[in-house]
């Protein structure tokens, strides 16, 4: 950079120190600063008023046009106007064809090219560099040429408003009309045609100077490059290095780049964390990290600011990344694609909705709701959500679901211009307080992604506000994402001596230290996923730029940053998920020559071991956990309730552990909105069923068959009603149920055959139990159904919706399974039998004790007094379920078993 | 003779198929072969090589780049050695030189380069050259891949169920209710989703159909298939007929004249025609003919019956007996069919509804999956005219194919490459073809590979290509003791590999390598006997749930067996000696070198558990097991709480991890605040004197991670808790030394899974939870995988615990098969394909839920495909030995039944190594072959490797503050400046009155393509400017010598300062120069402190301006827009 400076100052040192007549033409504007100060130091002047130092298209841009200049997007709806008229495509594809079809023709128009006269000879032409014979691969290339071509034709013949690319020919056109300022320019490579064409009609009115800003001459390093990446590959490596050792017998790259490959995308983050620590420490002050993988970098990005470092970041993201556009999309979510509960709490926990409501207020009247909807299990539905805060009587999620809807009906139409829509959200968001028509402006418009997004919504509404195209929704919501998804977020607002950038924004820049994060082979150069139109051939052809050009604009890019930074270190990971990976050819290359040529690589191993020493301490110490064992808390009293039931008895049967954090510590896990009922949800609807049956006919047997089956097949579909409304594959359920529905009025004759009778269902029990020293202890439970006998026997029966094979284990050990054992308590007096009666899809069968009921019923409540006395006596509760109780244990991660030795 | 073989193989020239067994260097043949491909003057665009997984497209990829690295800088003698290894002519080899050191850099630089790819992304790329015209395959090339598609399956479902609950009377409700009542939710849900995997087929087997008829069309051919009469009634029309009434009298006459059991069983036959319909009297009927299962019961002649019957009454009555038997199970035959029909019916009505929404739900989203990909590829490839002009449009002509692991190749694929042959042989330019492959090594049949392919293809491309056929059985990897193992037990007549494919005896390419296999006796329940005993007996006295924990007889198998595990570790690790490397030198066995293998994932727990009881590390990679292990589900459990303050659980969870550490005293203070959240109680407690420090801590971290909720990223606001709460090291001393490398790999797994999310489109930690809860409910191949070994960051010494899938194409020294008695899982609820390897569409297409339902057509395939999947059960096998280099043990523990499995083929094959005796044996025995390969040295330690003892920069661990946020970020504020700069522009060359001016506004805006509101406020501002007298002579051109906007400069310090604009005055004046700034809003809204800002940044320009025009008086003014404006004194 220095020599070129020097050159221009020496042309116009009269002129000093206002250069303010002369432009400088740089490849990107990031360079101004440093270009600006390699003059002044060149002019050697206290201050140097600047030439206008810029881009190419930056200048151009300033030049009015008297022609209208069509916007991108409403060019891109020109076209999807045009393809759309053709029925070509699917409504869901055009879209993505016309930004195919905008991008090409831009590059034909930046690099002027005509297509063929007719569409014949151009379909030809396509043939023949395609080498494909005509007959057989006939119609799609015709295809492919008419699209291109008739597009083409149409979009250039029409006079009008121009597209951009086209205003940027006619600038220039401008600009080399009028030129009369010396013309200096510093970025020798990548212009298109267009552009060099007006260099060329520049230079016939004013003089035009292109330097090269590396031309280091010949000296060692640039040798050293030129033998590593030559531009033919006529002499073979070996044979290059050896003549670059015998000009330069001692490498001048060794101490300048080094490469260091990290073993994992964890690691590779913290190369680059210490490496840019280090380089901080030794005072470097301008660090650029050139990113080649975005996800690593961001790692790295977290790392640094663990260190208190911050980045300045160049490279930016896309909108559709930023929680700003999450605010937009989940609303657009939950107006147009019916509300899922999920959305709808997305949205209302969003830190950018209903600015006019205090956070903490808002906060606590959602996680009140949400409780609601969990409890009550509603899936989705707005007006769903309403009636369920009207139901509770919540005046403020009331109030909220209502700002929605009414938000919502705005965009409550088939079809809308796209223009319309966006004018539509911008209302629907102020009815939401996500945006804010008064000054101080909602925390999305404060902040810096958001406004970036309400700006460019805005201009893109103004763009298109003269087209009225009518789109539905759905397709101006791919419209909308495509549009998210190519907008580009930079963060301006951190000044730091470490830049996060990308190549194309280093060349003429002064760097202390370079970065090159993530140079694999498949980030660089990466593959380019191929276009839609045409291929590689055809781009010679035509005279678009290939591939291979671009591969020539990054070793071009390589090289300048090599030459121009003393300290450059390239950063790969060599496996990546458990997979092998590859280093990027380009420095591949240089190492292989650097081997040859001096016996030793570029590799850098101990950075490696070093960066995982580097990592910064946590900002608080604390003592570090004890290793986790086997627990078994000793409950003080107060925690013990005296109420216990059969499923928390059988809990603590189990695993006491989960008996204590279940029911002493009384954690549970939340309910989640359920889509569909599950099993337990289903035993509970036949129990209904069963017991509104019987007590609307306690005698089956008086009834006809028929009827008997058609009652209970009434009583079961009021039962299920409920959930298939809420979701129709609940029917599952009831078809499982019904073809039961038979046998069991069966197995309900036959035991009333033998004079068992329904007594009562679902009959709510309790019982006080004294312990041995004692205590009493409130047992309760409800017991399914009774039935008596003659004589006033008793059978205590429990409805399962499990497999007979199920409950046969639970009754060989019946003393681990304290169900039935506890329900022959709760009855109060000795009874007759205890049954498990299975509803499974196998039959219905009954399984009863084979034990003495009331004896085991006796011995299973003197267990409980003697283990509600070791309670209170301090006994303590071990975590100790075998696996099949783990399994469904929700408490795993209090007792931490896995962790244990 | 690998000579010969390798001759034959790399010969450039020749189409080759290699059928190669395990261990002997596949990879190694196939990248030799690109290289001779390329020595011999191929392209590198020429060569397509393909495989099935990214990481063997990647090694293969790194190995050619190694090679040719070697042939570019080695020494002449070495490049020699290496043509020659690879049968490069010795006469050739010095013409080839200089070709051999040229290729490095030939292949780093070709474009297009070598493609060496997996099938999906291939015809990833195919698609995306589809013609625009060919349909859905041109649109598919616009649309993303979705990998997980379990929630898109979810989606679709719940809108067909919502379309039905519309239509509860049509015909999809019906099947449904059908489907339903038959199977239930979960078998109806699998069958389908089976069903929807399997779609590719089912397109093929229905393609002749034209749209939406394909179900009707494909009933009636199964209809037919099955024989079926919609009409028939088996039962009715069976005991309808005379014959077979009559038969039955002559039966029941004989019965009654029988045993006892025999007149029982006249009794129940005539109390048959008791019953109302015929299918009752039917099924009475069966049950006195017929056993449960289905088959006749069995009458034999007798003493007895003869005396009692007569000669000829006897054989009569087995004839009756023997002909209503056949009658009833043709009926109950005819019945099966109709009741699979009709199930089919049912089925695939509903399947192919579900598949048509599941697949206009992907075109919306615009999205395909892997399947859809296949099936487009295919249909592209297949039109001739489509093939054509994709291969034409490919960047890359390729003229030599290479197929790896092709015995993974499905029908589909192979038909498409067929397709890809055939119109490159039509266009002229026939490649040649080569595929390496061993279908004994074929277990991906759950993912449509079809083994048999590969015979297939081998003649196919012999007739094509006049491919030469190959095989190679040496294995050099095996040590010979497992070869013998291999040998025999594949060889076994009872094992089935004689079947089909074959098996060619193996050898071992070192004959010298020591091995050992080791069958350890089963794991049986320690107390079987005496619990028995104790069952009969009535029962003393209860558990005590508090002071004996309920005994699980599996849990305790599986102990015993983690036991075995243990010791059997303990024994070999340090002690025996294993070869290490090519050049097999011997050293003592690390953790490292042993490979666990298990059949199934599920029940790891038990041996992980008791080997970091004993210290021994271990990394379990369990596919799709990260979002279950433990921290993932405490990071989860913290996230969820910061989305859901409420969550009690969630709260507590977090913290009882070790991440807070707190402990059950803790939450047991918690409990006792009996009123509120939780949250609510830990902030009641953090207050008091008395909380305990880890509760106290816990608060403190926790406030900020929730007030950040929403307003950071989730990466950086997980990072922030990884950082502040010191997670990784916490977990390290929490948990036991042997797990600490998993777990860490699993934290830094789940970080990078938050990183994922938020480079993805639209991101919120509520988004991200949910989408965690979601996987973790995924199949495994569609949820997370733990951690890897890199990412523990130090290569850690740990044995390693895999299954079999998840092992294939690795290797070690040493490799446990645990859980070896366990039996394959059952099947069913899924689709029954026959399609032959040669059949351009499967023959047969039906779909099944339980195998005694299948119908008699569908048996004959179900039998083929159970003999392919029992094949495939021993190709498991064959994967799991043949990965030992050298030592194999056996493991597993006691279960019912008596079906063969693999530790009773290998307790079978060591026996009979040894020659011994089945009947010798009582299983109770450890059984060996092969010496051990016990150490003379003395053992040595092998614990866990320290940390690096690196001592770091006492700098780099500390923080460094750097960098800083600019107050007003310079985006709208320096947009504003410059804009107006540009109205300004604009109207200065216009006369300018404060109410208006010539200039077009509406012009004006669109030129700057502003937004109106922006543009508005521009512009009034600048005609109160413009218009305003006082600030004539700063603008009229006529008052003035120079002006210029935006004017630029550098001072000696480096900065860079923009002028708003500067004015000159001409000579006859005092020749000053102005420095004008603007600035929005007025005079009077601006507080004292930031005018003063304001006059300290302008005098500091005028300093600099001053300096530039030395001897020029300069001033400065500041321009409020709104109104007002201030003056800075002369600087000079
Ligand atoms: S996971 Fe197992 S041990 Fe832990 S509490 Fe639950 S049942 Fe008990």
């Amino acid at each position: 950079m220095a020599g070129a400076a020097r050159e221009v100052i020496g042309r116009h040192h009269t002129a000093l120190p206002d250069l303010r007549q002369l432009v400088v033409l740089i490849p990107d504007l990031h360079a101004a600063g440093d270009v600006a100060r390699a003059l002044r130091h060149a002019a050697a002047v206290p201050v140097l008023l600047l030439p206008r130092i810029t881009t190419l298209r930056a200048w151009a841009g300033e030049v009015m046009l008297t022609q209208p200049v069509l916007g991108g997007a409403a060019r891109e709806m020109l076209l999807y106007r045009a393809l759309a008229a053709r029925h070509w495509f699917e409504e869901q594809d055009l879209w993505a064809v016309c930004a195919e079809l905008a991008a090409l023709f831009d590059e034909l128009t930046r690099q002027r090219v005509t297509l063929a006269a007719t569409q014949a000879e151009f379909s030809a032409q396509l043939a023949k560099v395609y080498r494909a014979s005509g007959r057989r691969a006939g119609t799609s290339l015709d295809f492919e040429a008419q699209l291109v071509h008739d597009l083409w034709r149409a979009f250039n013949q029409a006079g009008g408003a121009l597209d951009a690319e086209s205003a940027y020919a006619a600038r220039l056109a401008q600009l080399a009309q009028d030129a009369s300022t010396p013309l200096y320019v510093l970025a020798p490579q990548g212009w298109s045609r267009a552009e060099q064409a007006f260099l060329e009609r520049y230079a016939e009115r004013a003089p035009v100077w292109v330097l090269q800003p590396d031309s280091a001459a010949a000296d060692a390093l640039s040798q050293t490059l030129a033998a590593a990446w030559p531009h033919t590959l006529d002499t073979d490596l070996s044979r290059r290095a050896r003549a670059l050792h015998a000009f330069h017998p001692a490498s001048v790259l060794s101490a300048r780049l080094r490469i260091a490959a990290a073993a994992s995308a964890e690691n590779h983050a913290q190369l680059i964390d210490h490496a840019v620590r280090v380089r901080l420490a030794a005072g470097k002050r301008r660090i650029a990290v050139v990113v080649q993988d975005r996800l690593v970098a961001r790692r790295a990005r977290a790392l640094l600011e663990r260190a208190g470092v911050l980045v300045a970041d160049e490279a930016g993201w896309a909108l559709s990344t930023v929680s700003a556009a999450t605010v937009i999309a989940r609303w657009l979510d939950v107006a147009g694609s019916g509300c899922h509960h999920s959305d709808l709490f997305d949205l209302l926990k969003s830190p950018f909705i209903f600015h006019d409501w205090p956070r903490d207020a808002r906060e606590s009247v959602v996680q009140r709701f949400e409780q609601r909807v969990r409890a009550d299990n509603v899936a989705a539905g707005l007006e769903n959500f309403i009636a369920l805060a009207e139901r509770h009587d919540d005046a403020e999620a009331r109030q909220m679901l209502l700002r929605l809807q009414r938000a919502a009906r705005r965009l409550e139409r088939r079809r809308a211009p796209i223009a319309q829509w966006l004018t539509l959200l911008d209302e629907s968001l102020v009815e939401t307080g996500i945006c804010n028509t008064g000054r101080e402006g909602s925390a999305l418009q404060n902040d810096a992604a958001g406004e970036q997004l309400l700006e460019l919504l805005a201009r893109l509404r103004d763009e298109l506000a003269g087209d009225n195209l009518a789109v539905t929704f759905a397709d101006w919501r791919r419209w909308l994402a495509r549009a998210l998804e190519g907008a580009v977020f930079r963060d301006r607002s951190i000044d730091s001596p470490v830049v996060f950038t990308f190549p194309a924004a280093t060349p003429l820049r002064a760097f202390d230290a370079v970065i090159i994060a993530g140079a694999d082979a498949a980030h660089l150069p990466g593959v380019e996923t191929a276009a839609l139109f045409f291929n590689q051939n055809v781009r010679a052809e035509l005279g678009l730029r290939t591939r291979a050009d671009n591969l020539l604009e990054i070793e071009a890019s390589l090289c300048s940053l090599i030459l121009n930074c003393g300290d450059v270190l390239v950063t790969w990971q060599h496996t990546h998920d458990g997979e092998q990976n590859l280093l990027s050819p380009f420095f591949e290359r240089l190492n292989a020559l650097h081997a040859l040529a001096y016996g030793t690589l570029l590799d850098d191993h101990e950075l490696v071991a070093q960066a995982a020493a580097s990592i910064v301490e946590a900002p608080r110490a604390a003592a570090r956990p004890p290793t986790t064992g086997q627990v078994a808390p000793i409950t003080p009293n107060y925690l013990i309730l005296n109420v216990i039931s059969a499923s928390s008895y059988n809990t603590l049967m189990a695993c006491p552990y989960q008996f204590y954090a279940r029911h002493l510590l009384r954690l549970a896990q939340l309910d989640d909105v359920q889509e569909l009922i599950d099993k337990s949800d289903y035993g509970t609807a036949v129990h209904a069923a069963l017991t509104a049956f019987h007590r609307a006919h306690p005698r089956v047997s008086d009834l006809p068959l028929a009827q008997a089956v058609q009652a209970l097949e009434t009583a079961t579909e009021t039962a299920f009603r409920a959930a298939i409304a809420a979701n129709y594959l609940a029917r599952a359920w009831l078809a499982r149920w019904k073809p039961l529905i038979p046998q069991y009025i069966e197995w309900q004759r036959a035991r009333e055959a033998a004079s068992w009778h329904f007594a009562a269902g679902e009959s709510s029990k309790s019982l006080v139990i004294v312990t041995p020293q004692g205590r009493t202890l409130n047992l309760r439970g409800r017991i399914d159904r009774v039935d008596a006998g003659t004589d006033g026997a008793i059978t205590v029966i429990d409805y399962k919706t499990q497999r007979q094979e199920v409950l046969r284990k639970k009754v060989a050990a019946p003393s681990e399974d304290v169900q039935l054992p506890v329900y022959a308590l709760l009855w109060g007096g000795p009874v007759a039998a205890a049954l498990f009666l299975s509803l499974e899809r196998e039959g219905i069968a009954s399984i009863d004790v084979r034990e003495d009921i009331n004896v085991l019923a006796e011995e299973t409540r003197q267990r409980l007094g003697v283990l509600y006395d070791s309670l209170h006596e301090g006994a303590p509760l071990p975590a100790q379920g075998a696996s099949t109780v783990c399994q469904y244990c929700d408490m795993e991660g209090l007792c931490r078993r896995r962790y244990w030795p | 003779m690998s000579g010969n073989l390798n001759n034959a193989a790399l010969n450039p020239q020749n189409s080759v198929v290699v059928e190669a067994c395990a261990g002997s260097g596949k990879t190694w043949l196939l990248v030799s072969r690109i290289v001779r491909l390329l020595l011999a003057g191929a392209r590198p665009s020429d060569i397509l090589a393909i495989t099935f997984t990214r990481k063997a497209a990647q090694e293969m990829a790194v190995r050619l780049r190694e090679w040719l690295y070697l042939l570019a800088t080695a020494p002449e003698g070495d490049v020699r050695q290496f043509l020659l290894e690879r049968e490069v002519p010795r006469a050739q080899i010095d013409s080839l030189l200089p070709r051999a050191r040229g290729l490095y850099e030939a292949f780093l630089t070709a474009q297009p380069p070598v493609t060496i790819t997996t099938f999906h992304s291939w015809f990833l790329q195919l698609l995306r050259r589809a013609p625009l015209d060919a349909g859905a395959a041109g649109a598919a090339g616009n649309s993303a891949l979705v990998e997980q598609t379990a929630t898109l399956v979810s989606d679709a479902w719940q809108r067909y169920a919502n379309r039905l609950a519309r239509e509860p009377a049509g015909n999809d409700a019906r099947a449904l209710d059908e489907l339903f009542t038959r199977i239930g939710l979960e078998s109806t849900r699998n069958l389908l989703r089976n069903f929807m995997q399997r779609r590719a087929d089912w397109w093929a087997a229905t393609a002749e159909a034209g749209e939406g008829g394909a179900v009707e069309q494909h009933l009636k051919k199964l209809q037919a298939e099955f024989a079926v009469d919609a009409l028939a009634d088996p039962c009715g029309s069976l005991l309808s007929r005379a014959d077979f009434l009559s038969q039955i009298q002559d039966y029941e006459e004989f019965l009654s004249q029988g045993t006892p059991t025999e007149q029982k069983a006249a009794v129940a036959l005539m109390a048959a025609w008791d019953y109302d319909t015929a299918r009752e009297r039917f099924d009475a009927l069966c049950k006195v003919l017929l056993t449960s299962t289905q088959t006749p019961r069995v009458k034999k002649p007798g003493k007895a019956q003869r005396e009692r019957l007569g000669a000829e009454g006897e054989a009569r009555y087995l004839q009756l007996h023997e002909r209503l038997c056949a009658g009833a199970i043709e009926a109950l035959g005819a019945l099966r069919d109709i009741e699979a029909y009709t199930f089919n019916a049912a089925a695939l009505t509903c399947g192919a509804a579900l598949l048509d929404t599941y697949q206009a739900i992907k075109r919306e989203r615009q999205v395909i999956d892997y399947g859809d990909i296949e099936w487009q590829v295919y249909r592209l490839l297949a039109g001739d005219e489509h093939a054509a002009y994709v291969q034409a449009k490919l960047d890359a002509r390729y003229r030599h194919i290479l197929l790896d692991e092709f015995q993974d190749t499905n029908p589909l694929q192979w038909l498409t490459l067929k397709a890809w042959f055939t119109a490159a042989a039509e266009s002229g330019s026939a490649p040649t073809v080569f595929l390496v492959g061993d279908p004994k090594q074929s277990i991906y049949r759950f993912r449509r590979a079809e083994s048999r392919l590969f015979a297939h293809a081998a003649s196919d491309l012999t007739a094509m290509f006049g491919a030469v056929q190959l095989s190679q059985d040496e294995s050099r990897r095996c040590a010979p003791v497992v070869i013998d193992l291999v040998n025999t037990l594949f060889r076994a007549p009872d094992c089935g590999y004689g079947g089909y494919g074959g098996f060619t005896r193996h050898t071992a390419h070192d004959a010298q390598k020591p091995g050992r296999i080791e069958v350890l006796p089963l794991a049986v329940n320690d107390d079987d006997a005496t619990r028995d005993a104790r069952d009969t007996a009535t029962p003393t006295a209860l558990r005590n749930p508090l002071l004996m924990p309920l005994p699980d007889k599996e849990d305790q198998r599986r102990a015993r067996e983690a036991e075995a595990l243990v010791a059997g570790i303990t024994r070999i690790v340090g002690a025996w000696q294993v070869a290490d490397g090519e050049a097999g030198i011997k050293r003592p066995a690390r953790y490292a070198d042993v490979l666990v293998l298990v059949r199934r994932r599920t029940h790891l727990e038990t041996y992980e558990r008791a080997l970091r009881q004993a210290g021994i590390p271990y990394l379990t990679s369990r596919q799709g097991g990260l979002l279950d292990t433990l921290e993932a589900r405490d990071i989860t459990a913290l996230l969820a709480f910061l989305i859901a303050p409420y969550s009690n659980l969630e709260l507590a969870h977090a913290l009882r991890s070790p991440v807070f550490g707190c402990s059950d005293e803790d939450l047991m203070a918690l409990a006792r605040l009996d009123n509120g959240t939780w949250w609510e109680r830990l902030g009641a407690c953090a207050s008091e004197p008395a909380c305990s420090a880890t509760l106290r801590r816990a608060h403190e971290l926790l406030t900020p991670w929730l007030a950040h909720v929403g307003a950071l990223p989730v990466h950086d606001q997980l990072d922030r808790i990884y950082f502040e709460a010191d997670v990784l090291r916490r977990y390290d001393a929490a948990v036991a030394p042997a797990a600490r490398g998993a777990v860490r790999a699993n934290l830094l797994a789940y970080l990078q899974r938050a990183l994922d999310n938020d480079a993805g489109r639209y991101p919120s930690l509520h988004k991200f939870i949910n989408e965690i809860s979601e996987l973790r409910n995924n199949p495994p191949e569609e949820s997370p995988a733990e951690g890897t070994i890199e990412a523990a960051g130090d290569a850690m010494n740990a044995v390693r615990i895999l299954t079999v899938h998840g092992a294939k194409g690795l290797e070690a020294p040493i490799v446990w098969m645990l859980d070896a008695n366990a039996t394959p899982p059952a099947r069913g609820y899924d689709a029954l394909i026959d399609w032959p390897p040669d059949a351009p569409a499967p023959v047969h297409f039906s779909l099944w839920g339980r195998k005694d339902e299948l119908s008699r057509a569908q048996r004959v395939h179900h039998a083929r495909e159970e003999d392919i999947a029992a094949r495939e059960d021993l190709n498991l096998l064959y994967v799991a030995v043949t990965r030992a280099k050298q030592v194999l043990i056996v493991s597993g523990s006691q279960r019912g039944g008596e079906a063969e499995t693999w530790y009773s083929r290998i307790r079978h094959t060591v026996l009979s190594l040894n020659q011994t005796t089945h009947d010798e044996d009582d299983g109770t025995r450890a059984l060996a072959y092969g010496a051990a390969l016990a150490s003379p040295t003395p053992r040595a330690s092998d614990a866990l490797p320290l940390t690096p003892a690196a001592t770091p920069d006492p700098r780099m661990t500390q923080p460094m503050p750097t960098g800083k946020r600019i107050v007003t970020p310079a985006g709208a504020g320096l947009r504003y400046g410059t804009q107006f700069h540009r109205v300004i522009d604009r109207l200065a060359t216009e006369t300018v009155t404060a109410t208006g001016t010539g200039v077009d506004a509406a012009a004006l805006r669109r030129e700057l393509a502003l937004p109106q509101t922006e543009f508005d406020a521009l512009w009034r501002d600048a005609l109160l400017v413009l218009g305003d007298p006082q600030y004539r002579r700063y603008f009229d051109g006529t008052q003035l010598r120079r002006a210029a906007n935006e004017v630029q400069l550098v001072t000696e310090a480096g900065e860079n300062l923009r002028i708003d604009r500067l004015v000159e005055f001409d000579d006859n004046g005092d020749r000053e120069v102005w420095v004008l700034d603007y600035k929005t809003g007025s005079l009077d809204g601006v507080t004292q402190p930031l005018l003063a800002d304001y006059r300290a940044q302008v005098a500091a320009y005028c300093t600099q301006v001053a300096r530039a025009f030395p001897g020029r008086p300069v001033h400065g003014l500041i321009i409020f827009a709104g109104g007002g404006n201030v003056s800075v004194p002369s600087c000079v």
